[in-house]
């Protein structure tokens, strides 16, 4: 029989032949380490797009409207034209309590910017707004675009915009329910044929906010039936639960 | 082996041993971070650092999983098993971070309390892609701390091996919750085969290990006839000076050590963590077991003073140049002659 070393821990010292066994496995250990590290990180591919202008907050002017979701309508420069920049609170809360007591009416705000693919929102600063006067109420261009059904995924636009990377997608979804459940804007996510993403407001049929039976849906597969509607430079979908059906 | 209790019972091994482990848990954390912050610029900190820890302790726990069935098979690796409860513990402590951060990132500063979210926010259990995977990571969490909150020798004696044992194979359920969890996870986002071709070898590699190892013990389980309550083990001149051979007798392993012409036959079951005595050596007179060196003298199966552990003992003869063993074991710590071999040692 061939007789191994044989070595417990409190021993002084490891016999060479065994201590060289050990070293080598050891080494080879580290760096299978290094190398898993670089290779699982490199191996993720849903870690794109986003920003969030996280602790800088910024003054912005514009009309605030509470529905169908919090929005700010920012003036164009040198235009008559306005970009809506849809509001949140911090945290996971949407920012309809803040904004309510100011609803249609000029106001300042500080805000951090949060922006994808040309979609832009604001994490409103509490107690920051402040009335300007001037003009009261603002009524975007709207035009109805037709029944549509889209394939896509619910997901909650201030993580999806930039505060979380990735802000969709199963690893995502709890979140998503939290922060739609605190009132933040649920959009759905959209792919063209060309993978190029966008995201369109959900509202309901009456052009107010879903309620909780959204909350099932969200980060799931699924496709939509219902009418598109441009507002602005925003994307709406009208639509009802009963016409969500699951793809999963 | 120690007599009474201290937070860890330091010695150079164990110096050596946390060095490599922390060190290579800090080489993997870089690695991951630093390639997945040069790779994606726009990915958030907690992210990278949720995907970092929790990837670290996945790999730590296949290490762990691996290393038992390793040293089964080949002794060399018993270093490695020595101090594995330090990984354990390390590993528990990656889960935590990544739990931790996870939590926080997902379900705290919202209008319901996070735990509460933890376990309300999804609750698909009917789908397979939508099933909530969160839950099940939540639950391994909790098997791995109430391992590593029992992992000292405190808990060990406290609860008796055999429960102690019991609760720590629960890391098998774990690791079953852990697999299913970033299954029914990250993966069904991150579809990349470079990630979940590494999770199948490793789960692969993990269950081949141990049923080799298993099937190479049905040899020493197979149980040797009995005559007149005696069981014939093998000659002298196959057991090597100062080490034991393993043989069943009435279902239960039995370790039969030669030191020179002294013949000893006790349990296998090391009263520490139920290491294989018939594996290790006699050292300085005494059993030494191979996974943390807790010893036994051979003819009575008693610690030396002032340790207290005590392993049951069998009467051996040698007749007609074979060793033969007692069927019946003898109370732990009885005292037995042990049986003399005229031959060469």
């Amino acid at each position: 029989m061939k007789e191994q070393p044989f070595y417990v821990g409190y021993m002084p010292q490891m016999e060479g032949q065994l201590a060289r066994f050990i070293g080598r496995w050891v080494v080879a250990l580290l760096v299978l380490g290094i190398g898993l590290g670089f290779w699982l990180a490199s191996s993720q591919t849903r870690l794109t797009g986003g920003f969030f202008d996280f602790g800088h907050a910024q003054s912005f002017e514009g009309i605030l409207q509470l529905e169908p979701q919090p929005m700010l309508w920012v003036q164009n420069p040198n235009s008559e034209t306005r970009t809506a920049y849809l509001l949140v609170a911090p945290f996971k809360f949407g920012a309809g309590p803040l904004i309510q007591p100011f609803d249609n009416q000029n106001v300042v705000l500080q805000g951090s910017l949060i922006h994808r693919h040309g979609r832009v929102m604001l994490e409103l600063v509490p107690d920051s707004i402040e009335p300007r006067g001037g003009e009261q109420r603002f009524a975007p261009q709207q035009r109805v675009l037709g029944q549509v059904e889209l394939a896509g995924e619910i997901v909650d636009a201030k993580c999806y915009l930039g505060v979380m990377n990735p802000g969709h997608l199963k690893p995502h979804r709890d979140c998503a329910v939290r922060c739609i459940s605190g009132g933040i804007p649920p959009v759905f996510l959209v792919r063209n044929e060309e993978g190029l993403a966008d995201v369109l407001l959900l509202v309901n049929q009456q052009m107010k906010p879903f309620g909780p039976e959204i909350l099932e849906w969200v980060a799931r597969p699924m496709r939509i039936k219902g009418q598109l509607v441009q507002s602005g430079n925003l994307w709406l979908l009208k639509t009802e639960a009963v016409d969500f059906h699951a793809l999963d | 082996m120690s007599v009474g209790y201290g937070a860890v019972g330091w010695n150079r091994q164990k110096k050596r041993y946390d060095f490599f482990l922390v060190l290579g848990i800090a080489l993997y954390l870089g690695a991951f971070m630093g390639a997945g912050a040069w790779l994606f610029p726009d990915v958030t900190a907690e992210t990278l650092m949720i995907r970092a820890f929790g990837s670290a302790a996945l790999i730590l726990l296949h290490l762990i999983l691996l290393v038992g069935p390793a040293a089964r098979l080949d002794a060399r690796f018993l270093p490695l098993l020595y101090n594995r409860r330090h990984m354990g513990v390390t590993m528990f402590l990656l889960a935590l971070i990544h739990g931790s951060f996870s939590v926080l990132q997902f379900h705290a500063f919202g209008d319901m309390d996070p735990l509460l979210s933890l376990l309300t926010a999804n609750t698909q259990w009917d789908s397979v892609s939508g099933f909530p995977f969160q839950q099940l990571g939540f639950v391994a969490l909790i098997i791995f701390f109430l391992m590593a909150a029992t992992s000292h020798d405190f808990w060990l004696v406290n609860l008796t091996a055999p429960v102690w044992k019991a609760l720590h194979l629960g890391v098998y359920v774990a690791y079953g919750l852990v697999l299913a969890h970033v299954a029914l996870g990250v993966l069904q986002a991150e579809q990349s085969p470079r990630l979940w071709l590494p999770l199948a070898f490793g789960f692969v590699l993990v269950a081949s290990l141990h049923v080799i190892a298993g099937w190479r013990e049905r040899a020493c389980d197979r149980e040797q006839p009995e005559e007149m309550g005696w069981v014939k083990v093998c000659s002298p001149q196959d057991i090597p000076n100062q080490r034991g051979v393993v043989v069943t007798v009435s279902g239960e392993r039995v370790a039969v050590f030669r030191d020179d012409q002294r013949i000893m036959a006790v349990s296998n079951v090391c009263q520490h963590q139920n290491g294989p005595l018939g594996e290790g050596r006699i050292i300085d007179g005494m059993i030494t077991c191979p996974w943390h060196g807790y010893q036994y003298l051979p003819e009575n199966g008693c610690s030396p003073p002032p340790f207290t552990e005590k392993i049951p003992t069998f009467q051996v003869q040698i007749r007609e140049g074979s060793i033969w063993v007692k069927s019946l074991p003898l109370p732990a710590g009885t005292a037995v002659e042990p049986a003399v071999w005229g031959g060469e040692s």
